[in-house]
């Protein structure tokens, strides 16, 4: 008998890609043919909404002059459990602490991230230009993800089970960099340019931690979302970058899947090509810079990362183009043949990246 | 027999979620609201539609296949991202991936 493939609607009919894998190896010749016709249009469509997503055009953001001391603007909302963004305003800059800790949190980690790339790196805000910061907390109900949506960030509060909250200082630095990539010209969220895009928020949502904590990167633990998995959970955090694909391994969750060499790189069309999976190289070649350098990690590594995302003008870079900058910026930063330059370099080169 | 989901949802922190769940496993309430959104072919495929803002990241993607029968030969397959307006059938898929964990956690 011949299987009925499908269904439906051209555009949002898909075979389940667990289902693709088990035609391709196991079906007769048609049914591989009909297949990987599927597997192609699921591409085209993927493509299309990439295409739909254009970076915005490259602007370097204005470096502050040291005399300059600007405020941070900092709104946050309850959305209520409900979809509707922002929601409803519960603590503006300069307001006194509300009753809801989850508001309280999410105003002072954002303080805390904005002071890193003010004090540091004289940016003021994530657009450079002082932009107001805004924050939705409570987003839909048992949601388990936060997420930046290109003018606001947004905290589901977790379903409880598989996750207890989204509130923590590096998934806030975290979703806050994705701004700073957005408004540095952008970051392609596909592929390689995609887990650049991740691994630059993974870097900075650490260092936003470190930095409010004073931890050198030998003090640091270098994990991403530490605390917010369930009580129930085999698992530490969503991400680790001294040792990706440690962070967990659950009956529920699987193994935490990222990679720390290009030999594991993963070639897959889920994740938008795996743009978390593979952010795992980058983040361990920022880890291994980091502590080669010693010290604090925002100063030499991060400046290094920071005139990176300043300057690399390509919103389609593959992480041999992003390993260049970085060797490119820290000679241009610490000078040619400097230990800092030879560091970065070998940094990438034990994470099997071609410079 | 009754109809079985199939859901995979790959959340935007990077962490994958899947299982599958038979609708007579379901909670009444979640059921009702469950039959009542995954027969309605319109509503469906208007959410399947649906797309985030331009710009945002770390968006959730949901994956829905329904089986109509044992051989799992009769299915819909249905592909949804993080929109605002497609959020009834977001927030039921939410729901129902929290009872398959409930199932696989030995909570039920």
């Amino acid at each position: 008998m011949t299987p009925h493939y499908g269904c439906c609607h051209p555009m949002q009919c898909i075979l389940p890609p667990h289902m693709v894998e088990a035609i391709k190896m196991r079906g007769d010749s048609q049914q591989r043919k009909m297949a990987e016709t599927l597997e192609k249009r699921a591409e085209e469509m993927r493509e299309h909404r990439s295409e739909a997503t254009p970076p915005d055009s490259f602007l370097a953001a204005p470096v502050l002059a040291m005399s300059a001391q600007p405020a941070v603007d900092r709104a946050v909302y309850d959305g209520n459990r409900r979809a509707t963004l922002p929601g409803t305003l519960v603590r503006a800059e300069g307001d006194d602490r509300v009753e809801d800790d989850d508001v309280n949190n999410v105003y002072e980690l954002t303080g805390d991230v904005y002071h890193l790339y003010l004090n540091v790196y004289r940016r003021n805000s994530l657009d450079g230009k002082g932009m107001t910061i805004l924050s939705t907390v409570h987003h839909r109900r048992r949601y388990n993800n936060a997420f930046w949506n290109g003018t606001q960030m947004a905290y589901g509060d977790g379903d409880g089970t598989l996750f207890q909250t989204f509130i923590e200082a590096t998934i806030v630095g975290h979703e806050l960099s994705h701004g700073v990539v957005q408004f540095s010209g952008g970051l392609t969220y596909r592929d390689q340019a995609g887990a650049l895009n991740e691994s630059f928020a993974d870097v900075f949502g650490s260092l936003s931690k470190q930095y409010a904590l004073g931890q050198t990167a030998a003090e640091a633990n270098w994990l991403i979302g530490e605390g917010t998995l369930g009580p129930d959970i085999n698992g530490v955090a969503l991400r680790s970058m001294k040792a990706p694909g440690t962070a967990y391994n659950d009956s529920v969750l699987g193994k935490d899947p990222q990679p720390y060499h290009m030999d594991f790189y993963l070639t897959t069309s889920t994740d938008n090509g795996g743009v978390h999976i593979n952010s795992g190289i980058p983040n361990h070649a920022f880890y291994l810079l980091a502590q080669y350098l010693g010290g604090y990690a925002w100063e030499k590594a991060g400046c290094i990362w920071y005139d990176t995302m300043q300057s690399i003008n390509n919103p389609f870079a593959t992480f041999s183009d992003w390993a260049d900058k970085t060797v490119e910026m820290a000679r241009q930063r610490f000078g040619v043949g400097s230990l800092e330059a030879e560091y970065t370099r070998r940094s990438w080169k034990l994470v099997g990246v071609d410079l | 027999m009754t109809m079985t989901l199939f859901l995979q949802v790959f959340t935007g922190q990077g962490i994958r979620l899947q299982g599958e769940i038979a609708m007579d496993e379901l909670p009444d309430d979640l059921a009702r609201q469950a039959q009542a959104i995954l027969q309605d072919d319109r509503m469906l495929a208007d959410a399947a539609s649906a797309q985030p803002p331009p710009q945002m990241v770390d968006v959730s993607t949901y994956e829905l296949t329904l089986y109509y029968d044992a051989s799992h030969t009769h299915y819909k397959h249905y592909t949804f991202v993080d929109a605002e307006t497609n959020i009834d059938v977001l927030d039921l898929l939410d729901d129902i991936m929290h009872e398959i964990i409930r199932h696989k956690k030995g909570l039920v």
